[in-house]
């Protein structure tokens, strides 16, 4: 952590915080539903150790 | 006749792209004997270097007929039967990608990245999946969780990391090429260690699409390759905008082909000052700076800049980093894929608990946790967000002097590679590991590491940072200095 705490000597008055570096702005799409074909569906649901009627099975949230 | 005796001296795995693409072409040699060629390599060294975790031998030969089935229908392209080999945090359709972690241990992907799409279609034959720190988080390929990758030129010293696998397989000729991913030095660093050429092109330059995620603010994917030539052969066909990942930008692709062509007359190089400082190994430093001597005689003109904040490179990225990690690590929850400890569990939470903390390894956790703290309520303002407006002075500062120069020119590491387990004990050193190449990370600058000689018999590069979207200048004075050097022709005695 001494390490990293060299940071807080760096004067960044008046800097803005950069997350991103492309300088895009938000990519919009329309929220469509799209067609996934039963192979690829099942390829990922296979991958979950528990599955029932094509759904993936989570244990008991709530007591 | 003396061209077929050529052959039979130099094995087919040997071979650039360009080489093997004018043989094919010529009909001289097939995809199908140049993936076989790669196969039996791998057999034969893999044992010695673990750079493969997992060989796709049928599937590649099945690829290799197809695309000498392509070529006989008269299709031609540079990548067209090219055998590769692709970092195993890389999507592959019905292959498995383990990330080199327990977790995904067992994962089969129901999709392929982009990148390796847009390499199906050009022809190009996956051969393998290589190692790599798990998760990508290393400069060593040592916290891989199925062993550490070891360097074709000393097998007790490490490959580099995170792309340790890949480096060290294109250097052994185990492929033609292959594909790596560099968050914070991850392609530059193996490519040094192990004497190969990497680039890490501008961030939204290739698509990330399929790449298993690890600071999506700097992860990039791009080639790792014998020659220059060959890199720009590959960032041709991995460049451009995917609709899948909303950060690549639609920006012209140049035409490297014919921009690496032309002689680097009258270019300016920018030597930033804080590179050349305490840490930086003599010898190493003894080959950048003949490196400079041999493009100075080339045309090239060097000027002195300064990037007074390269010192804060490596806090600031390790702020962002495990930040970016521990979010993105989430996912894997035991739920929908991966190692999942589901059988006797009696709750939801204890599935999560158990899954991730037998599925993770050290330096993953070790990252979740520091990247949790550091976005926690009471200190995200001092770590987080500090870090954030230092990336900015970073990347201000770097985008300032490239106004001035073509590029910068620095030594890619700050020495050779090192012994295996000299630095695993201590983190905070591992980390300085990536002092030379997180500031073209964290500013999003393409930058390419280019072999430039031998310290006591270990290969070391140097790095050219360029401007945004500007990769053809760094291919261009690159392809100019392995034009007049040998180094890129060295090979490993394995």
């Amino acid at each position: 952590m001494d390490y990293i705490d060299q940071l807080k000597e760096v004067d960044v008055t008046g800097i803005e915080p950069t997350a991103q570096v492309t300088g895009l702005v938000n990519a919009w799409r329309e929220d469509v539903v799209e067609y996934c074909d039963t192979e690829i569906r099942e390829a990922a649901l296979s991958q979950a150790p528990e599955i029932e009627e094509h759904q993936v099975k989570v244990k008991r949230i709530l007591e | 006749m003396t061209f077929r005796y050529a052959l039979c001296v130099m094995r087919l795995n040997e071979l650039t792209i360009k080489e093997a693409q004018e043989l094919m072409a010529k009909g001289e040699i097939t995809s199908v004997e140049l993936t076989k060629a790669c196969l039996e390599r791998i057999d034969e060294v893999n044992e010695k270097l673990n750079a493969c975790l997992t060989v796709c031998k049928s599937e590649a030969l099945r690829e290799a007929e197809m695309a000498d089935e392509r070529r006989a229908s008269g299709e031609v392209g540079e990548l067209l039967g090219i055998p590769y080999i692709a970092k195993d945090n890389i999507l592959t359709k019905g292959i498995r990608t383990t990330a080199a972690s327990k977790i995904l241990e067992n994962y089969i992907a129901p999709y392929d990245a982009t990148i390796i799409v847009r390499l199906k279609e050009a022809g190009a034959v996956l051969l393998a999946k290589a190692n790599l720190d798990e998760f990508a988080h290393g400069a060593s390929t040592e916290n891989s969780a199925f062993g550490v990758t070891h360097n074709p030129y000393d097998l007790d010293r490490v490959a580099g990391g995170s792309s340790g696998g890949p480096a060290a397989a294109v250097a052994a000729d185990m492929c033609i090429f292959a594909l790596g991913t560099d968050t914070g030095g991850s392609i530059r660093c193996p490519a040094s260690f192990c004497g190969i050429t990497g680039l890490k092109p501008t961030y939204g330059r290739s698509s990330r699409f399929g790449l298993v995620a690890m600071t999506s603010s700097t992860d990039v994917p791009g080639p790792m390759t014998k020659t220059v030539v060959d890199a720009a052969i590959v960032q041709k066909f991995i460049s451009g905008k995917d609709k899948y990942d909303s950060t690549t930008v639609d920006e012209k692709i140049d035409d490297y082909g014919s921009e690496i062509k032309k002689d680097i007359k009258g270019l300016k190089i920018g030597i930033p000052e804080e590179y050349f400082t305490e840490g930086l190994d003599k010898e190493v430093a003894e080959l950048i700076n003949r490196a400079i001597e041999k493009l100075t005689g080339l045309g090239v003109e060097f000027v002195k800049v300064s990037l007074p904040h390269t010192k804060y490179g490596v806090p600031v990225y390790y702020i962002i980093t495990p930040s970016e990690v521990s979010s993105n690590l989430a996912r894997h929850d035991g739920i929908r894929y991966g190692y999942s400890v589901h059988d006797g569990a009696k709750d939801l939470a204890e599935v999560y608990l158990k899954s991730r903390g037998q599925g993770f390894g050290p330096e993953a956790k070790r990252r979740i946790m520091l990247g949790t703290y550091a976005l926690s309520a009471g200190y995200f303002d001092a770590y987080y967000l500090q870090a954030q407006k230092v990336r900015t002075k970073i990347k201000e500062e770097m985008d300032k002097e490239l106004e001035k120069v073509d590029c910068l020119l620095t030594p890619t590491a700050p020495h050779v590679a090192f012994k295996i387990g000299e630095k695993a004990a201590d983190p905070l050193q591992m980390y300085l590991e990536d002092i030379f190449v997180t500031g073209a990370s964290l500013a999003g600058l393409p930058a390419i590491s280019v072999p430039c000689g031998f310290a006591n018999g270990m290969p070391a590069g140097f790095q050219l940072i360029g401007k945004r979207f500007d990769e053809k200048t760094l291919f261009r004075i690159g392809h100019n200095y392995q034009q007049a050097t040998e180094w890129h022709k060295q090979k490993p005695n394995i």
